[in-house]
């Protein structure tokens, strides 16, 4: 596969160490496209030794609004279903810059084990260094021993060496889209996490219209009215949640958007030091970076102040627990009992939908309504495949659920030029279809 | 037809045996399968480059001119290679830029009186930048070791001129004078002899010297201008004063030789009528037969390794190196973020420099893929992957070294070492001839 890709697809196996890289089929992508199209078909591929795919869309890392995310496809150890999780922040990107389109890990290792993936190389590294850490120890660890700060982890922390159901990969410093206990998948394989650092560089076919077309389709979205918005707490009140902006405002440090994505659906807190501080930190660990809105107003909800929500992030992100099954199962309202009720958590989470997407993303459209009637079944029939798309072709699933400027129609469009196959809505409802089943 | 591929066709050519004939005319030279009289037949020419103590990036330039053009009898030298086994199997020595102190310290008066007898026997020397400085009549230790040339630097000064920027790449103390640098980046150059129909071209200069020679019938040409991209390190009309109308080029017979000296840096590889500037001059110079003292097929210290590294070994050898090398270049890209430099001897290095050594050799790592096998020195696999594993660490230590406020001279001292060891080794097996008929290990 020579455009839009690495042309690399690694197979890991972590109770023999043996690696093994196999180039993207054209006729691969030609009929699955990418994305979860694909991670689902590898899925499928090595079943009996109930692999984690993790993968890229299509269209991650180029020049396509919010083609920000890889997925990791696995089947729940919770559910025990078939579960895509985005991969979000700037970890998605990564993965494709350090030479694989996807990655395939089975097996069960010895010993804690971490995956180093970089230019095209994969190694499986000793982590009984790290071992035991939490989230934030162990990605400081990795990027000192690396030497680069911009190295993007995918860790987890003791709940998923715990082997927790609750447990999350999180992403760098900060929780996930993990509601499906991937986390102890990773630990069930003394797979601590992986690490990511790459250069690399993504042909696309025809560069110049690909990037006109990118900027045309751009423009488009920019006349939405939410350009003028920013964060997590526009996203909730938009949602209908009365109050949110002045709860949350006090503490809010900044917003941060997913690679090329056009809204910021981060927001980063301060708890440790005035937000408004215009000068670098003082303090070694001021805040935690917030992107869950649902467990955010879940842990509002039961009466928490802004400033204990965000210190109850920043310790379920240590600990690598989730916090919306936190927030839902604790059943306790002060900050120390909610910590302190993470070992010992129990009971079902509720999954909405289907149960093969995150409800990390919210489950109805955000500023726009997309010519929905309101209809319960329809709106989650809608959501699921928008879902399935955004994880397809590499799309921020928050921001597919506010956009309805970028289309299935020109996601394939910026996909046919940007590989000069001839990728077509008949290919893609199969391969969304597929997804669904 | 692209100006590179035209002398890669020609270096090919040559490396086959067939004969060619290189004819000077009155605008240009030109290159013919028929001998004329005035023709010299042509060589496929060895070149040594030197990456020894003391040099900085530039001349991975002279690598990458090189290699587009077809030019790929190379040698890597360092200042043991000068020293102990002298030059006399070579047709071309260059010398790129860096500490030109550091470089005559390293080499020594062995060094020197062995690039001196290359040329005297025939030998041809281009010296680029500090390269162009090495030779230079001097009573300054150590470069007192060399004075094999008369010619007088332009931006020699008792008393410096103001600096309106880059304050620390400006001028080099020269005992109780110093050298100074009016410009950075592109100047002007005219033309004076045939070795370009191109009257006027463009080069870049990093530190490089006016020069003023005795016989001007010696000056191929000279500074006559600035452009838009020039970057001035002093007042214009000062760097006007220094530079324009004095010698950019020179060529300076010396016994059955000749030293070239580049003020600019014409293997720039963003300069293409520069790099042809080079180019017909080494092939005009080596049409002349040089006087071996060994035979052509015999390399001494540069001989063939007998060593036959084919299959899984050549693969896990290649995988290794590209390992450790995208370690270095993750560790070195983690620098780039960080406003620090270091002075290693007379020259000032930043951490973008340690990336050049490791891209220039990454994208050459799929090539070497792509090989069937190599033929190696004994031990020189092994030699290679320490060395990239020792680069990795001490470019590691310079990180945690900025981060918990230490000095990181020693450290950034060692890694540019070990990145011009790394270098030089990975040339060597880069450059060596494809292998016919493998026998798997």
């Amino acid at each position: 596969m020579e455009y839009l890709s690495t042309d690399k697809i690694l197979v890991i196996d972590l109770a023999t160490s043996e690696i093994e890289e196999t180039a993207l089929d054209e006729s691969l992508v030609s009929e699955k496209i990418g994305g979860a199209g694909i991670t689902k078909y590898l899925y499928d591929k090595f079943q009996n030794d109930d692999p984690i795919v993790i993968g890229t869309g299509l269209l991650t890392g180029t020049t396509c609004p919010a083609s920000a995310i890889g997925l990791i496809t696995a089947k729940s150890p919770v559910t025990g279903k078939l579960c895509h999780c985005p991969i979000i922040y700037k970890v998605g990107i990564e993965i494709k810059f350090s030479g694989y389109d996807h990655i395939v890990v089975k097996g069960v290792s010895d010993n804690p084990v971490y995956l180093w993936i970089h230019d095209g190389v994969a190694d499986i590294s000793d982590a009984s260094e790290i071992w035991g850490k939490d989230v934030w120890e162990s990605t400081d660890s990795l990027r000192k021993h690396v030497g680069d700060d911009l190295l993007q982890t995918m860790i987890i922390g003791k709940a998923g060496e715990n082997r927790s159901d609750y447990a999350q990969i999180c992403y760098n410093y900060w929780s996930s889209p993990d509601r499906f206990g991937f986390g102890k998948l990773f630990g069930s394989k003394k797979l601590k996490g992986l690490a990511f650092r790459g250069m690399g560089l993504i042909e696309v076919a025809d560069h110049e219209n690909f990037v006109r077309r990118s900027l045309e389709i751009l423009k488009e979205i920019k006349t939405n009215d939410f350009m003028t918005k920013k964060g997590i707490a526009e996203i909730a009140s938009a949602l209908g949640e009365a109050g949110i902006k002045e709860w949350l405002e006090p503490i809010v440090h900044r917003h941060s958007a997913d690679y090329f994505t056009p809204y910021a659906t981060n927001t980063a807190v301060f708890l440790d030091e005035d937000p408004k501080r215009v000068e670098e930190s003082k303090v070694a660990e001021p805040g935690v970076l917030i992107s869950d809105v649902p467990a955010l107003l879940a842990f509002k909800k039961l009466g928490l102040s802004a400033e204990d929500t965000g210190r109850a992030f920043k310790a379920c992100a240590k600990y690598g627990i989730d916090p919306a099954a936190v927030a839902e199962l604790s059943g306790k309202s002060s900050l120390q009992e909610i910590v302190d009720s993470f070992d010992g958590l129990s009971g079902t989470v509720t999954l909405k939908g289907k149960g093969h997407f995150s409800s990390w993303c919210p489950l109805k459209p955000i500023f726009n309504n997309f010519g929905l009637s309101g209809d319960a079944a329809k709106d989650e029939t809608w959501w699921e495949r928008r879902q399935a798309i955004a994880l397809i072709f590499g799309i921020q699933p928050i921001f597919s659920i506010m956009c309805p400027e970028l289309s299935e129609e020109k996601l394939l469009e910026l996909s046919r030029i940007g590989t000069e196959l001839d990728l077509t809505q008949d290919i893609l409802d199969r391969v969304v279809a597929d997804l669904l089943k | 037809m692209n100006l590179y591929q035209s002398y890669a066709d020609i270096n090919y050519e040559l490396s086959q045996g067939k004969a060619r004939y290189i004819i000077k005319g009155d605008t240009d030279i030109r290159i013919s399968g028929v001998p004329d009289p005035e023709c010299r037949r042509m060589r496929y020419p060895k070149i040594g480059i030197y990456a020894g103590s003391g040099t900085s990036h530039s001349w991975l330039w002279f690598v990458d001119m090189f290699e587009k053009m077809g030019f790929l009898n190379l040698f890597f030298l360092d200042e043991t290679a000068v020293k102990n086994y002298g030059l006399d199997h070579l047709d071309v020595m260059v010398i790129s830029g860096g500490d030109t102190f550091a470089v005559a310290e390293s080499l020594g008066q062995r060094g020197a009186e062995n690039i001196k007898s290359f040329v005297v026997h025939g030998g041809i020397y281009i010296g680029s930048c500090a390269g162009a400085y090495l030779p230079m009549n001097s009573s300054k230790k150590p470069l007192n070791m060399f004075n094999f040339i008369d010619v007088k630097i332009t931006n020699l000064s008792k008393t410096l001129p103001e600096s309106v920027r880059d304050s620390c790449k400006f001028c080099t103390s020269y005992g109780c004078d110093f050298v100074f640098h009016p410009v950075r980046e592109e100047v002007r150059l005219k033309s004076t002899n045939i070795f370009t129909a191109i009257s006027e071209f463009n080069a870049p200069m990093y530190g490089g010297p006016g020069m003023k020679v005795s016989d001007t019938t010696t000056v191929l040409a000279y500074y006559c201008g600035f452009t838009e991209k020039t970057s001035f390190l002093v007042n214009e009309a000062i760097a006007s004063k220094t530079l324009v109308g004095q010698a950019a080029i020179v060529r300076i017979p010396s016994g059955k030789g000749c030293f070239y000296l580049f003020g600019p840096h014409l293997e720039h590889p963003d300069y293409p009528y520069a790099n042809k500037y080079v180019a017909d001059a080494i092939f005009w110079e080596t049409g002349k037969c040089k006087e071996m003292t060994i035979s052509d097929n015999e390399k001494s210290k540069f001989a063939v390794g007998t060593e036959i590294l084919s299959g899984k070994r050549a693969n896990d050898f290649i995988r290794e190196l590209k390992r450790e090398l995208s370690n270095s270049r993750i560790a070195a890209s983690g620098l780039e973020f960080i406003p620090i430099r270091w002075l290693i001897g007379k020259k000032v290095y930043e951490p973008e420099k340690i990336r050049v050594f490791l891209e220039s050799m990454w994208k050459r790592i799929k090539p070497l893929e792509k090989r069937e096998g190599f033929k190696i020195k004994p031990g020189l696999t092994e030699q290679i992957v320490k060395c990239a594993k020792q680069t990795t660490e001490e470019i590691r230590k310079i990180k945690t070294g900025v981060d918990n406020s230490i000095d990181t001279l020693n450290s950034a001292t060692l890694a540019f070492d070990l990145l011009h060891r790394l270098s030089i080794s990975f040339f060597e097996l880069y450059f060596q001839d494809p292998i016919d008929n493998i026998v798997p290990h």
